[in-house]
């Protein structure tokens, strides 16, 4: 073409040259093939600029018509490329979604662990006491006598000892049969107000269906100022409440223990058949009777605040005890105690982490 | 205890009688819990009280009789074969047609050797009261005839099972329990009439002498001649059997009924054998006894004995003396009723092993005001069933008589412990129901309890006693608590991060107890060589061997668990403890620490990856992680020098700034001693070492400039630990050398010269300021391969 070309012959070449492009883009797949494409059109030795160096060849006024043919031109072929871009991704996302997996597939790595069912119910019930201001104090298993009868009001050849009968270590030392010693041991420590819960392991000299030698148990102690029995049932009613659910009731009977007075057995309404008859009469959880004993409570004896030194006449105490293994077996609907120390994981892993 | 509900109506004054239920919701709200309750003589039914009223031969058999009797109105001709038959007059039991029997049997007219028998006519063994089966119950001639025998008997009855806390001594019997519901009644109690007793001036009585007056606080003492001895009324001898006692003989059974029923101890001394005056004493050195069981028992200083001309007669409150028994040929008895000290009585109990009613009463202390009734009792009872006379004096021998104390009670004090306002007046009714004599002196409360409760001498008792009457079984009238806190973790707790942490890790927390068997520790510590693992706090009374011994190690409970479970079949058996271990210090006083140990074994659980066993580095894994949360630096891992479990090959001590614990395999050895034969891996950690670690967190924010990783690659003599080379890239200080990581240890023996492993590094470098270059990179690491050759011996590959 060695003819001076005319302003209508170089409009017409940009508006096919937008029109070759998209014809020729239609078959490109990536992007960057699409860029490549683009350069050939739009680049510094694309087929645009060649049109455009005979820009300066054809009459002066003829020149804002082109310019502006070659801009529509170049804005086409920009948009082709936008669009194509946006419809390839479009293929791409919906190729990617198109993917699926097995969900029902186990995960990869090693399942879970546990804890075991006499810390869990531990934990549950620090957590519920946490939550009332108790301190959690815990002591050692190897106890004196008088840390684990004397100071509490129980001197030995006193018939109340044999209600724990008890393991003898070397040393003149025994293994403690409840987790009072703790309670000794903190108002020891220091003085009034004082309000913590000691659980932890302890020892009787028991082997049976119903009992095994180690147990662990959970006491609380508060001793303030004007703590009262008042004081003790609302502290109880709480906890149980928190526990076995909102509607739980609770119910004290006198009792003996040698480290409180007045004393209380505590039992808490059956949460399996509500003491609600006809469920009630074939309970085997309550076995009838519509109450659980859940523990011990009652009164701090003046004896044992005489023994640590505190002030019977100026301070007040409750405490309470009950054992984990029975709260354990009620709250997951354990059959067996055995099952808590027999250690099969087929067991244990029932109880997940929290 | 066994309480008898018939018993206890018979000593209430009300007009209805009570019902079992309600009688058992009283006593367990009271304090006295009652655990159970039997109904008994339920299966008896239609067996009547019949008089004799004519006897015949039977037609056909020799040794059958036809016997008429009538119940009522109802007259009926039975066939027997009993020998026994009592003659005209005399009251017998006969089941009626229709009648049941124990034993689920129901009764038909039948026809015996050609006569039809209407029902039967009973012995003990029939009706289910003994397993005499040699005739007839007799009954007493004053038996009401067409009355229901199981009533009449008492054999239809509910027992209760009573468990009476060991300072409710007066409640040990049917009066104390029927004060209990008296009080809460609101009637009276009816005491037995022990009036009318026929009495003898006939006969002497011992002298009693209380030697030990600390001993001995009461002695009373009845003579009672003309006694025949034979079983005791069928009333009686039920009551004793449902109570959980045997009858004996008359005699015998009286004290034991007495017993029961009013809660004091007697013993009947057979009067003829017993020689000179009756002394209370201590023991002399070298004395002995042959007690009612047969067992000669030698005596100690500190046994308190009842003694007579010839020496020791009985062990005080424990058990009688053979010798002075009660037998069938008793005519005259000495009847004892004392109180003695409780320490005393629970000491030679507890050294003989003689644990009696008695004596399970005295030590929970016996009310010396009610002996004269309990020795008037039993001798009315006698005199009833034995035919007895009693010798119009008696002696009484009290030297120091108690008088029970005042006690003060403030209304502060019972509104301060109670928690509630109280009205003193209302209190000291409540008290008086229970039997205190009371006064009120403006705000204070001035009781004086019962002399038959002698567990109550404090202020606090009466304000037990005041509450136990209802007020336990109240809610609390006030919300105390206020908090909306429901849950909350306890986060000081190091033991309890421990246990999420390694549960969380995928190990199972198990419990094993704090004793083991002695063996075991013997395994662990090769022979006892590591006295610290093999030289455990002994128990001193265990159940068994094996609990015999405190474990110093968590290793033999994790070990135990184990080998249970891949007994079981139980795959991948991954377990962890946290607890105290506890051994041997040089002070007073054995150490007790926490321990967190964890036993693993099997594969690493990864479904993708089946079959790939764990092997020393999973355990570290778990380990390194575990410590993360407690330490800002982590510890050093040096091979183990000896531990006698481990591998020697496979272990490590961990160290912080102290030593932490071990980790490592399981020796293989040891490993099968304690029934495990896979490859298990182990771990056990001081907990108490982690508190020294209290790590404080401190932030930098994450670098504005990029890293470059360059690696190195070299051969390098097989013992030199990842630890020393990584010293010695260390070694060159280079500030921009950011981390460092291994990335291979190489061992393949295809291509590893001999001796050597193939190591790579990968090395970070970084500025804090400025973007580096690769010269400055190129620089540096070169400058740390540089340190490393010149510290350890290499060729770079």
């Amino acid at each position: 073409m060695a003819s001076v070309p005319s302003a209508k012959d170089l409009v017409q070449s940009f508006s096919a040259l937008a029109e070759d492009f998209a014809a020729e883009v239609g078959r490109l797949n990536s992007e960057e093939e699409l860029r490549l494409a683009q350069a050939k059109y739009l680049g510094k030795k694309g087929k645009a600029t060649d049109l455009m160096k005979l820009l300066g060849k054809i009459p002066q006024e003829d020149r804002p018509l082109v310019g502006e043919a070659a801009n529509q031109a170049r804005a086409a072929i920009e948009k082709t490329v936008g669009d194509r871009l946006a419809s390839l991704a479009e293929l791409a996302l919906g190729e990617e979604l198109a993917r699926c997996v097995d969900v029902t597939l186990p995960g990869r790595g090693r399942s879970g662990g546990s804890l075991h069912p006499l810390t869990r119910v531990r934990l549950e019930i620090e957590a519920i006491f946490l939550g009332m201001g108790f301190e959690v104090r815990t002591g050692p298993l190897i106890e004196t006598e008088w840390n684990n009868f004397d100071a509490l009001n129980t001197p030995a050849d006193h018939p109340a000892r044999d209600m724990q009968d008890t393991f003898f270590v070397e040393g003149g030392r025994i293994l403690r049969s409840h987790t009072s010693p703790v309670q000794i041991r903190t108002m020891l420590a220091g003085p009034p107000p004082v309000k913590i819960i000691a659980p932890g392991n302890v020892f009787r000299r028991d082997d049976d269906a119903t009992h095994t030698p180690m147990f662990p148990q959970c006491e609380g102690l508060h001793v303030d100022k004007s703590v009262s029995f008042e004081d003790l049932k609302a502290t109880l009613i709480l906890f149980v409440q928190r526990f076995f659910g909102p509607e739980t009731k609770i119910r004290l009977r006198p009792s003996y223990f040698p480290f409180t007075e007045p004393s209380a057995e505590v039992d808490a309404s059956c949460f399996l058949c509500q003491g609600i008859s006809p469920q009630r009469e074939t309970c085997r959880l309550c076995k009838g009777t519509g109450w659980i004993e859940i523990g011990g409570s009652g009164m701090v004896h003046p004896n044992v605040l005489r023994q640590v030194g505190y002030d019977q006449y100026d301070v007040t105490g409750y405490a309470f005890g009950m054992g984990l293994s029975r709260m354990a077996m009620l709250k997951y609907a354990v059959s067996d105690l055995r099952l808590f120390y027999e250690n099969d994981l087929r067991f244990l892993k029932q109880f997940p982490s929290f | 205890m066994k309480i008898s509900l018939n018993w206890l109506r018979e000593l209430l004054d009300r007009p209805s009688p009570l019902a079992a239920e309600e009688a058992a919701s009283i006593l367990t709200r009271q304090g006295l819990e009652v655990e159970g309750t039997t109904a008994m003589g339920r299966e008896m039914e239609g067996v009547l009280v019949a008089e004799v009223l004519a006897i015949r031969p039977h037609p056909k058999a020799d040794k059958l009789r036809l016997v008429t009797v009538r119940a009522g109105i109802r007259q009926e001709e039975v066939v027997c074969g009993a020998p026994n038959v009592p003659e005209a007059g005399g009251k017998i039991c006969w089941a009626v047609p229709g009648a049941k029997l124990p034993g689920g049997k129901t009764l038909q007219a039948r026809e015996v050797r050609g006569v039809i028998s209407p029902g039967m006519l009973c012995g003990e063994s029939e009706l289910g009261f003994s397993t005499d089966d040699s005739g007839l119950l007799v009954l007493a001639s004053d038996a009401p005839s067409g009355a229901d025998l199981a009533t009449y008997v008492g054999a239809r009855d509910d027992i209760f099972e009573l468990n009476i806390t060991p300072n409710r001594g007066d409640a040990l019997s049917h009066l104390g329990v029927a004060r209990e519901l008296a009080a809460h009644l609101g009637c009276g109690v009816r005491l037995p009439s022990v009036t009318g007793i026929p009495e003898t001036s006939s006969g002497s009585i011992p002298e009693v002498i209380i030697a030990d007056t600390d001993g001995c606080y009461r002695y009373i003492g009845r003579a009672l001649t003309g006694l025949v001895l034979g079983p005791s009324p069928i009333q009686m001898r039920l009551r004793l059997a449902y109570c959980g006692m045997r009858a004996i003989s008359n005699v015998v059974d009286v004290t034991n009924y007495v017993l029961l029923e009013v809660g004091h101890p007697l013993h009947a001394f057979d009067a003829a054998k017993l020689l000179g005056k009756v002394e209370v004493r201590r023991a002399r050195a070298g004395e002995t006894l042959v007690t009612l069981d047969g067992q000669s028992r030698a005596l100690v200083p500190e046994d308190l004995l009842i003694t007579d001309g010839t020496g020791p007669i009985a062990l005080a409150g424990v058990m009688g003396g053979a010798a002075t028994e009660v037998s069938a040929t008793t005519q005259s008895i000495f009847l004892e009723a004392a109180t003695f000290d409780p320490r005393s009585i629970r000491k030679t109990a507890k050294r003989l092993g003689l644990s009696s009613e008695a004596s399970y009463r005295f030590e929970r202390g016996v009310d010396e005001h009610g002996l004269p009734f309990a020795s008037l009792r039993a001798a009315s009872l006698l005199a009833q069933v034995a035919g007895g006379r009693v010798l119009a004096n008696h002696v009484d021998t009290y030297p120091r008589p108690r008088n029970s104390v005042h006690i003060s009670l403030t209304k502060e004090r019972l509104d301060r412990v109670s928690g509630q306002p109280h009205d003193l007046a209302q209190a000291m009714a409540t008290l008086t129901r229970l039997g205190f004599a009371c006064s009120l002196d403006h705000e204070t409360l001035v009781a004086q309890a019962p002399s038959y409760r002698m567990d109550v001498s404090l202020p606090e008792d009466l304000v037990e006693e005041i509450l136990r009457m209802g007020e336990y079984e109240k809610p609390a009238k006030a919300q105390r608590i206020r908090t909306n806190a429901t849950s909350m973790k306890n986060p000081e707790s190091i033991p309890d991060r421990l246990r999420y942490l390694l549960a969380g890790a995928g190990l199972s927390e198990i419990v094993s107890w704090a004793f083991v068997p002695r063996t075991h520790l013997a395994i662990i510590s090769e022979g006892g060589k590591d006295p610290v693992l093999g030289n455990g706090i002994t128990v001193k009374n265990p159940i068994s061997a094996d609990y015999e011994v405190m474990r110093t190690s968590l290793l033999p409970g994790l070990a135990a668990a184990l080998a249970r479970n891949l007994a079981r079949g139980v795959p991948d058996p991954w377990l962890f403890e946290v607890g105290p271990v506890i051994r041997r210090s040089g002070e007073d006083t054995p150490v007790e620490s926490n321990h967190a140990a964890g036993l693993i074994a099997g594969r690493r659980g990864d479904w993708l990856r089946p079959g790939e066993p764990i092997d020393f580095f999973d355990l570290k894994g778990i380990v390194e992680n575990v410590l993360r949360a407690f330490m800002a630096n982590p510890p050093c891992y040096k091979p183990a020098a000896r531990i006698p479990f481990l591998h020697p090959g496979i272990s490590a001590q961990i160290h912080g700034d102290i030593p932490l614990g071990l980790l490592g395999q399981l020796h293989p050895g040891i490993a099968q001693k304690l029934g495990i034969e896979v490859p298990a891996y182990y771990f056990e950690i001081d907990v108490n070492a982690l508190k020294s670690f209290g790590v404080t967190l401190r932030s930098v924010a994450p670098p504005r400039f990029p890293a470059v990783t360059r690696d190195i690659s070299f051969w390098i003599a097989e013992g030199v630990s990842a630890a020393e080379q990584q010293a010695a890239l260390a070694s060159a200080k280079e500030p921009l050398l950011e981390d460092l990581a291994v990335l291979e240890d190489f061992r393949d023996p295809r291509y590893v010269p001999p001796g050597k492993k193939g190591m790579l590094w990968s090395l970070t470098y970084r500025s804090t300021d400025r973007t580096l270059t690769d010269e400055e990179v190129d620089a540096a690491h070169g400058r740390v391969r540089s340190a490393l050759v010149s510290r350890l011996e290499i060729q770079v590959r």
